[in-house]
């Protein structure tokens, strides 16, 4: 089994995921995942925390990814300039506005029907926030998410936030440990 | 009338770990009331080293805690030889999922109870650990 199918059959399969991804494969295997999700689900809901959504959205476009298929919250760019969101972005202030990403997707969850969201990444907030404060979040969004019948896909580069990522693994169906050698297709 | 007194055996000794004091306060008033000694800690940290100097019988540990989380600390507590037996029962805020309830059965955890926690529920499940 290849871990595209691997992964893939883990979507199906549970409902709150973790991927521990090897920091050298993280944005390759993250286009991987999201292409899964496109090719899987109708709608997807990406968090982007420390990427802006123009180059987000590029880079899938270049992998021939739908981008339709996504919306998403932007936590990066509004720092730089002031955008208003759209009908397929969200632009949050700064990664630092807990409270703002956190209303940005109820809002969402409660508006459009979504099927999966991922969130990248989560230890990206440990940069601005304490590490009880991530977890009690991300604990709190995994509720939200199972309530909302939504999968949820939180992706870790391996070599960060180790302390995070152990206790998220409480509130996780399935945590798939993805080895530096494992072969994949993009 | 008669006040009612249950004595309980010399080991029904409980620890609360939990970061929120009012939390600590608050099942300590409720275990007290049924008759058990009960000892309290504030973080991880503490929990390890009161366990050193007064043996409990059961563990009631919050999951979230700054510092050393219920894991890590439950972790420790398995690892140290003359620790390693003590019952341990997790005190969290939602229901844990399936990888969650694996961990639970590899650090051999009796139960979880979920905050805000029913008072009648409780004492009868701590009860019912404490005769086993």
């Amino acid at each position: 089994m290849t871990l595209n199918s691997d992964i893939e059959k883990s979507f199906i399969e549970n409902e709150i995921i973790g991927l521990i991804i090897p920091s050298v494969k993280y944005e390759e295997i993250l286009i991987m995942i999201t292409d899964i999700l496109s090719k899987n689900y109708d709608k997807i809901l990406y968090i982007s925390i420390n990427k802006p959504c123009e180059s987000l959205v590029s880079g899938l476009k270049k992998r021939k990814i739908d981008t339709d298929r996504f919306h998403f919250i932007d936590c990066i760019t509004r720092t730089k300039k002031n955008m208003l969101s759209t009908e397929n972005c969200t632009y949050i202030s700064s990664p630092g506005a807990l409270y703002e990403i956190h209303y940005a997707i109820l809002d969402v969850l409660r508006k459009q029907e979504i099927d999966a969201a991922l969130i990248d990444s989560p230890s990206s907030l440990l940069r601005y926030y304490e590490h009880m404060d991530v977890l009690k979040f991300m604990h709190l969004l995994t509720t939200e998410l199972i309530v909302s019948r939504c999968k949820g896909i939180f992706p870790f580069r391996k070599e960060s936030a180790r302390q995070v990522r152990r206790s998220i693994e409480m509130f996780a169906d399935k945590v798939i440990d993805i080895d530096a050698g494992s072969e994949f297709s993009v | 009338m008669h006040e009612l007194i249950i004595y309980h055996s010399e080991m029904s000794r409980i620890m609360i770990v939990d970061d929120e004091p009012d939390v600590v306060e608050l099942l300590k008033e409720i275990l007290e009331a049924e008759g058990y000694t009960v000892i309290g800690a504030e973080s991880g940290y503490e929990c390890l080293e009161k366990l050193e100097k007064e043996p409990v019988d059961l563990i009631l540990m919050d999951f979230f805690m700054p510092g050393i989380d219920g894991r890590m600390v439950i972790e420790k507590i398995r690892k140290n030889p003359s620790l390693k037996d003590i019952n341990i029962v997790f005190l969290t805020a939602a229901a844990f999922k399936k990888r969650g309830m694996e961990i639970l059965s590899e650090l051999d955890i009796l139960d979880y109870i979920t905050k805000p926690i029913d008072v009648s529920d409780f004492t009868s499940r701590i009860k019912k650990i404490m005769e086993k």
